[in-house]
Order: C-alpha cells, then structure tokens, then sequence
C-alpha cells in the first residue's frame, strides 16, 4: 500500500525534529541530504515510484530551532552579564556541544558553533566587548 | 480456450498486484487526527488570514472570505484594505541582509511615525498571538500564503520599533520588558503551529525579538535575571506539521485513483488505466 509505504519518511521527520541538538549533531547529515529512495516493490511498482520521489528530510530548517535555542542562551547570559569571554569562564552553554566552549567571536558578535551553516545569523548576538 | 486462459491468467496477475494491505496503525491514527483537525474551524487561522483586513472590518469574517476565494484559487490580495508598509521600506529589512540591523536601530526619527501609521496592525498582531487553537486550515504549508506572513513579519518590526523608542525615551527595562512580553507570546505558539513555514517564521521573529533585546542590554548595560525559557520538545518538535503534510499526500494519493488521465500524457488511456490497475493506493 503505498499510503503505508510513506508513514517511515514521516516518522522519522517527526523522530528527527524531537532529537536533542546534541543527539541531533550526531546524526552528521549533508546540508543537503534528502530522504533516501526506497527500493522498488514489484507487487506495487507505482507506488514504490511515488514514495521514491525525494522529499526533503527538513533537517535544516530543525537545525535552526536548536539555533535559536543557543540564541536564547546567548541572550540569557548577556543580561545575567555573566558573558565573559577572557578565559573559559563563559557561562553560555551551547545546546548543541554543551561540554565545550563552542562559540566564536566575528566582528561585533559572539557566534555559537553548529552542525549547519548559519546565514542568518540565529546562533549569534551583538556584544560590544566582543571586538 | 486459449483465450479464456489469457484472459484468467490476466485477471489472477491483476488480482495479485491490486490485493492491498491493510492501512498500518499509525497511518490509521494520523488519518484519524486528520479527520478530527478538518471537522474544527481555527479562530486563530482564520484570524490571521483575515490580518489585513480594512479598520472597520471583522478581521475572522475578513479572513473567512480570503479562505473562500483561496479556495477557489482566485487571488485574495483583491481584498486587502489595510494600509501595510512599504515592501522596499528598509525599516522592515531582514536581519540577515548586511547593514539592515544598524540601520534599523540608527534611524531613530523614523521608529514613532511608523508606529504610529500602522498601529492597527500592530494590535492585531498581538491579538492573533493570544489565540491558542492555531490549525491550517489549507492542506500543505505549500499553499500557505505569504502576504500574510508578511504581514507577521512588519507587524513584529513595529513591536521591535516601539521597544527601541521605550528604551530612548523611558527606560531599558521598559523596553526589554515589551520584548519578552512579546516573546513570550511568540512561545507560546510553538508547540500549536502545524505549518512549516509559519513555525520557522515565529523562529525569525523570535530571534529578531532576542537581537533587540542582546542589543538593549549591551548599549545601556542593562542586565537583569529573566532566564527566558528554552524552546522545548514539543515546541520544536514537527509531528503536527509532519502529519499535515502526510495527510496531504495521502489526498494526493487517493485522487490518483480512479483519475487514469493522470498518468496516459504520452501514451493511451488504456495504458493510464493498466498502470492504476497494478498501483495500491
């Protein structure tokens, strides 16, 4: 049945999304990766076509809730002021490498690092000390 | 009889592909919520379908009828009344885009006339985040429409502007306070959301809501203990969007069925209706 045929795709979307950044990390996927084809089922050959079609695994657009998550640290810490970037006393903690001093400063920003690129800007704040 | 034979043989070999299994549980407990979700009308959707509404309009009434002619893929913008700010207005540029987060907190004498020009839109904004029954009340976040997404993202630039004036001309507490106020609201939304685009917007918006406040705190060296809470599992999570979508492609699927025509472009009807014949839907 190919409505059957399509529920792993979408358990494990769901599965993916409810990961720990760190767990999530782990799991070292492409910027690009899609879900994988399934093989050819000869008792529903069009079927197996239709489940085959590439759906994007959204891994990206997951990756940027844990973002904000490091946001949200970052943030909490500048206004506890316990951002403190001389040593490695800094008291933000990155979601997704929480046992590291995972971050770096560009320019007038302090950056969390992360799995996946970040156009955008989500893991990072403007922080005047940090030039 | 040897044509009786090809014509058995033939029906035993379509017999066998068109013998379906039963649907799995879990699709059976998706296509239940499915169900269930199509039978609720969201005051909440419909709201902000209804966001640009004229002033003296009914904003979910307003919303109702932009569903209506969506539905019946006619442009709803025909309706659209409220003034919205400019799209090339630079107040309302992206975060992400170089220069726009300075120029954005430099240009000071700008941030009360906007407010003041698009207030209403404001009000609505908060009154659509105080909705707690979010439900797409399309099938695909494909069919979202952006213009009210749009409509999201000015209406969250005017709250980030009115907190730049609070901190100005009041105080930075003040200021930071309408910010997490703000945010809080935006939070409270995650775990509702069952539409991919509008979850990764609130995302922007929330982060666009936390720079504000990062930059509040570091140019008046304002600190104070708020600790503003972690997206959560279910916030984060994908389930509600991930079964849409799956509900989706289920109609996607059974509207293949009995539509040969769907798949004879380049052959013969017949050829359209012996590939159905041997497809489990």
């Amino acid at each position: 049945m190919t409505i059957n045929g399509s529920t792993p795709a979408t358990k494990d979307m769901i599965t993916m999304s409810e990961l720990t950044a760190e767990q999530f990390t782990k799991m070292e996927l492409a910027d690009e990766a899609d879900y994988e084809e399934q093989e050819i089922d000869f008792f529903n050959p069009i079927g197996s076509v239709l489940n085959g079609i590439a759906r994007p695994s959204y891994h990206t657009q997951m990756a940027r809730l844990h973002d904000l998550n490091g946001k949200i640290s970052l943030v909490n810490s500048l206004l506890e002021s316990k951002m403190n970037l001389e040593g490695k006393s800094s008291q933000f903690s990155n979601p997704y490498y929480p046992n590291s001093n995972a971050y770096s400063v560009e320019g007038n920003k302090i950056c969390l690092s992360g799995p996946f690129e970040d156009p955008d800007g989500i893991r990072c704040v403007r922080y005047s000390n940090a030039k | 009889m040897k044509y009786i034979f090809l014509i058995l043989i033939t029906v035993i070999v379509l017999s066998i592909f068109k013998g379906d299994d039963e649907l799995l549980p879990t699709a059976t407990k998706w296509l239940a919520i499915i169900e269930l979700d199509a039978q609720v009308e969201s005051q909440s959707f419909l709201y902000l379908n209804g966001i640009m509404a004229g002033a003296d309009e009914d904003v979910i009434q307003f919303g109702r009828k932009r569903l209506k002619l969506i539905n019946q893929q006619q442009d709803p913008d025909i309706l659209k009344t409220l003034a919205m700010p400019e799209e090339d207005n630079s107040l309302y540029c992206r975060f992400s885009k170089a220069d726009c987060f300075d120029y954005v907190v430099d240009n000071e004498s700008a941030w009360a006339a906007e407010l003041k020009q698009h207030e209403e839109l404001l009000t609505r904004y908060r009154k659509f985040l105080s909705f707690s029954d979010f439900k797409s009340m399309f099938d695909s976040s494909l069919l979202i429409d952006y213009t009210v997404i749009e409509s999201l993202r000015y209406a969250n630039r005017l709250t980030l502007l009115e907190s730049l004036i609070l901190s100005t001309e009041h105080s930075p507490s003040a200021a930071i306070k309408l910010l997490i106020d703000d945010s809080n609201n935006l939070y409270q939304q995650f775990p509702i959301v069952d539409d991919f685009v509008l979850k990764l917007i609130l995302g922007n918006l929330l982060a666009n809501n936390l720079d504000i406040i990062a930059y509040i705190s570091d140019k008046y060296n304002y600190h104070a203990s708020i600790d503003f809470p972690y997206l959560t599992v279910e916030g984060r999570s994908f389930k509600k969007m991930a079964i849409r979508e799956f509900g989706w492609g289920v109609e996607l699927y059974r509207s293949l069925d009995g539509n040969p025509e769907l798949f004879h472009k380049g052959g013969t009807y017949l050829s359209g209706l012996l590939i159905l014949s041997i497809s489990q839907i």
